[in-house]
């Protein structure tokens, strides 16, 4: 526990003191490390504190939220009485909160952990970085510049509202990145490779950092040896685990009730229509064992659950907050989340996949004629509202007469949401989840992406002319 | 309870004992936001936070830590935790230094408006009420506006230096920002924009929503492009991103760290000779405004490309020393990390206006919107491909709204084609100050 509970209780009962009908604290206290290595040096090794609180109250949808980085009880005190004076709605009244002593503890259901990464000395993590230069130096002679980089996170946090829910939790974040530049005849080319664990330390020790490396610069070899991706609409088969970002971008911030609420999404009023064919199930899973987007709980203090969005091509499910759900009238889904106390939670997605189908990648890739093999996606954005969405393509392959014929590099891919869910053609069965970092109003927080293999019949390849 | 001034002297006190030097920064911020959705009230946001940075020079390394709490145990603790990384750093780089000497900076005026604190928060919801309300009344095909908002902030930076000294400024600013959404039967559009005055009053709630909102009705006409090349006349507000990103391979750390596209490039023509951009930190109308740098040296205004040549590489105390070239006052601190990074970028304007530049030939592509410039442009090479929207002029045709495209090419490239720059400058308050740029020829894929 952070902050005593009878601090607890005296903050939200400052913050109700105006009338408010819901009043909320989140507490947080994190520690993040970055260690980096680069030219083959010791480049960086920083640690920050981060140290808060958030204070929410609302008036019907209405919403206050509060920040404050002082957590005496004077510096919450004074943050809620900021909260209950911020707009005046209804008539003050006094409410008492008697929350539990004990909060509940949550932090046992996801992750064990092993030893804190302040625990772990640093010199040995240098050391790990340095021994993936060298390894990718010796890999390959044109290999000109090597970037290995650790992030690690720990979030504390204690939720309580005025109804009733007090609990604690404890997120770790283990990250290790790659970024491998090669030069050759002239062209110079750069590929980054990454693992993520939300479980303890010994994912330093389960790392193989052979296949760190090899993934790395062979990812740098094929595109030196790449040409640019040619243009114009035609079939895109996008291959599993990160390829899932696709429908992340181009359908899930439209199934959040943020977008959903206010009918800024084109999945608005939706729910058990067709969107897609019916070999097409998502889901967003906040249960998924070890997965990124993993929580016990929600940073609303609610309970992750797996939300089954589209099943069979209908539209069965949006993500929903506590906000989202009071101005929806859902049911909330346990998808409350936001990067940290600075941030007022709203619907967000957690491991969000596409669901197996029978289809073979192998198969995908002869039946093609001619197009893209999407292999490794990049980052992405989409407007909820148009539901128009653009993610890059690091890795993919031009595809003739059912063969890979060489690589390309430059793709983008564009489209809109509802319509490209519509040309989702054929799902394999090779599902695989990869971990990544989504930003939207609640700023910054991981969350997985998923998909075995799929064929989009038709999508705007942006290459060159 | 010590003040920070004690805790500081306490610290350099134990960094003595560890044969070290420490230097403390503070930055205190204070913020307001408001939005409305629906004609209610979506958020009120009222932010106080507080980060201090401490960094330990131990032998030749310096070691950095952030922490929120301002306490003399957290503020031990993280110079605790400055002190180790510091030890594990490379103690032979003998370009680190702490500041020292540090001048009382100059005075900027209109930096801080604080004035506007006093402001009733009833005339700053009516502000961010009329950012939905007059949209949403603008046209009966504005079905939504999904983001409004109007937001405030006063911000203090205090650098305590290794030898006790101290310096602070405080800023202010306010902005508002509007994302109006068009709809005709199943298509849908929308337009953002968004304004940073540092007087709310000086913000034209009017102009702001009328540009957003016309932007959103024009597209939706929208039709597909042809696949091909086309000259693009590039509007001003998106010109500043891709200037902002040429900018960045000047940054000296880029260069140090072989990420520069122009680490060689010093003195060689990469755009002709009309295209000049200036580093100018002390336009106080624009958001990146400072009297000092994040290390505590003086402000100055920087010529970075004059007569299509870049001139010199943006600095701090490490990168100039380690490069042997002047330290122009660039440091930032990001993430708790010292980092090298522009003020406000100036690009001169000439005197084509942009009707002009639009019928310079047959038919020219006007890019109004830009897109995934984070994910979309390689910047260790340059390429690009990009998603855009705007609109096709064709001569002795009505211009026509066209979308769904994406243009492709490398930033070095595209900037040797640059042909024009018209005389209209982005009036966004954003720290780059940009007019339209026109490309000779770039390469597009549309969906006909």
């Amino acid at each position: 526990m952070i902050v005593p509970v009878l601090v607890v209780n005296r903050t939200l009962e400052k913050a109700l003191s105006n009338g408010a009908d819901f009043a909320e604290i989140f507490i947080e206290d994190s520690y993040s490390g970055k260690l980096s290595v680069l030219s083959s040096q010791p480049k960086v090794v920083t640690v920050a504190r981060l140290h808060g609180a958030g204070i929410r109250v609302h008036y019907g949808t209405e919403e206050i939220y509060v920040t404050t980085s002082d957590l005496t009880e004077k510096g919450l005190l004074d943050a809620a009485e900021r909260a209950a004076s911020a707009i005046s709605r209804a008539e003050a009244k006094l409410k008492k909160i008697d929350l539990s002593e004990e909060p509940v503890q949550n932090y046992d259901a996801f992750q064990i952990y092993g030893k804190m990464p302040w625990e772990i000395d640093h010199a040995e993590k240098l050391r790990y970085l340095l021994s993936l230069d060298k390894q990718a130096r010796m890999k390959n002679s044109q290999v000109t510049q090597v970037e290995p980089m650790i992030l690690e996170k720990v979030q504390r946090i204690q939720v309580a509202n005025s109804q009733g829910i007090h609990k604690t939790d404890q997120r770790t974040n283990y990250r290790i990145f790659l970024d491998v530049q090669a030069q050759d005849a002239g062209k110079t080319e750069t590929f980054a490779v990454n693992r993520f664990s939300t479980k303890n330390s010994q994912f330093y020790q389960e790392l193989d950092p052979t296949a760190l490396v090899d993934e790395a610069v062979n990812g740098v070899n094929t595109l030196l040896q790449a040409d640019y991706s040619p243009a114009g609409e035609m079939p895109v088969i996008i291959d599993n685990g990160f390829g899932g970002v696709i429908f992340h971008e181009a359908c899930g911030h439209g199934l959040e009730t943020t977008s959903v609420a206010p009918k800024a999404s084109v999945f608005t009023g939706k729910l058990g229509e067709r969107v897609g064919e019916s070999c097409l199930t998502a889901i967003d899973d906040g249960t998924v064992d070890g997965g990124w987007g993993s929580l016990s709980i929600d940073d609303e203090g609610n309970t992750t659950q797996k939300t089954v969005l589209i099943e069979n091509g209908i539209l069965k499910s949006y993500m929903v907050d506590q906000l989202g759900a009071k101005k929806t009238g859902y049911s909330i889904t346990g998808s409350g989340r936001r990067q940290s106390y600075k941030f007022a939670p709203t619907s967000r997605m957690r491991n969000t996949f596409i669901a197996p189908g029978t289809d073979k990648l192998e198969n995908m890739i002869s039946d093609l004629d001619y197009g893209i093999y999407a292999k490794t996606m990049g980052g992405g954005s989409v407007s909820p509202g148009t539901g128009e969405f653009n993610f890059s393509v690091k890795e993919a392959y031009l595809v003739e007469n059912g063969k890979t014929v060489k690589p390309v590099k430059g793709a983008t891919l564009i489209g809109k949401g509802i319509e490209t869910l519509g040309r989702i053609t054929k799902v394999a069965d090779n599902l695989k989840l990869s971990a990544g970092t989504c930003g939207s109003v609640s700023g910054m927080i991981p969350a997985a992406v998923g998909q075995p293999a799929i064929l989009v019949s038709k999508i705007l390849v942006g290459g060159r002319v | 309870m010590k003040s920070l001034e004690e805790t500081f002297d306490h610290l350099r006190q134990v960094a003595t004992n560890h044969q070290a030097q420490v230097e403390v920064s503070v930055q205190q911020r204070e913020s307001l936001s408001l939005s409305f959705q629906l004609q209610k009230l979506k958020k009120y946001g009222s932010d106080r936070t507080q980060l201090a940075t401490v960094r330990v020079l131990c032998g030749g390394s310096l070691g950095q830590s952030t922490t929120e709490d301002l306490s003399e145990s957290a503020l031990q603790q993280c110079f605790e935790d400055a002190l180790a990384a510091a030890k594990l750093l490379d103690q032979r780089d003998l370009n680190n230094s702490l500041s020292v000497g540090l001048q009382a900076p100059p005075k900027i005026d209109q930096l801080y408006t604080g004035d506007f604190k006093k402001i009733e928060i009833s005339e700053k919801m009516k502000l961010a009420q009329e950012l939905e309300s007059l949209a949403l009344g603008y046209n009966q095909k504005i079905s939504n506006v999904p983001h409004s908002g109007y937001s405030e902030f006063f911000s203090e930076y205090t650098l305590f230096s290794a030898n006790g000294e101290k310096v602070t400024y405080v800023s202010s600013g306010a902005s508002a920002y509007t994302m109006a959404l068009a709809k005709s039967g199943d298509v849908s559009k929308d337009g953002y924009k968004s304004v940073f005055r540092r007087d709310p009053r000086q913000i034209n709630v009017n102009k702001l929503v009328t540009e957003s909102c016309e932007l959103a009705l024009k597209m939706l006409d929208a039709k597909p492009l042809e696949t091909g090349k086309y000259p693009i006349l590039v509007m001003n507000e998106a010109a500043a991103d891709l200037v902002s990103v040429l900018v960045s391979h000047l940054s000296a750390k880029a260069v140090d760290e072989k990420n520069s596209l122009l680490k060689d490039k010093l003195g060689e023509k990469i755009a002709p000779n009309f295209f000049e951009v200036i580093d100018d930190p002390f336009r106080a109308d624009l958001m990146g405004c400072r009297p000092f740098d994040a290390e505590g040296t003086g402000s100055q205004r920087t010529v970075l490309i004059a007569g299509g040549k870049p001139q010199c590489f943006l600095t701090n105390r490490y990168y100039s020393k380690k490069m042997s070239i002047p330290n122009t006052g660039h440091a930032v601190l990001s993430s708790g990390e010292i980092s090298v990074s522009p003020t406000n970028l100036i690009v001169s304007p000439q005197t084509n206006t942009r009707e002009e530049l639009l019928v310079k030939y047959p038919r020219v592509l006007f890019l109004t919107d830009i897109g995934a410039i984070g994910s979309g442009l390689n910047q260790r090479t340059g390429d690009f491909s990009l998603p855009a929207s705007g609109f096709l002029y064709s001569r002795g045709e009505a211009p026509k709204a066209v979308d769904q495209f994406v243009i492709s090419g490398n930033l070095l490239e595209l900037f040797q084609q640059l042909e024009g720059l018209s005389n209209k400058v982005n009036d966004d308050g954003n720290s780059v100050q940009c007019p339209d740029l026109l490309f000779k020829e770039i390469s597009v894929a549309g969906l006909c």
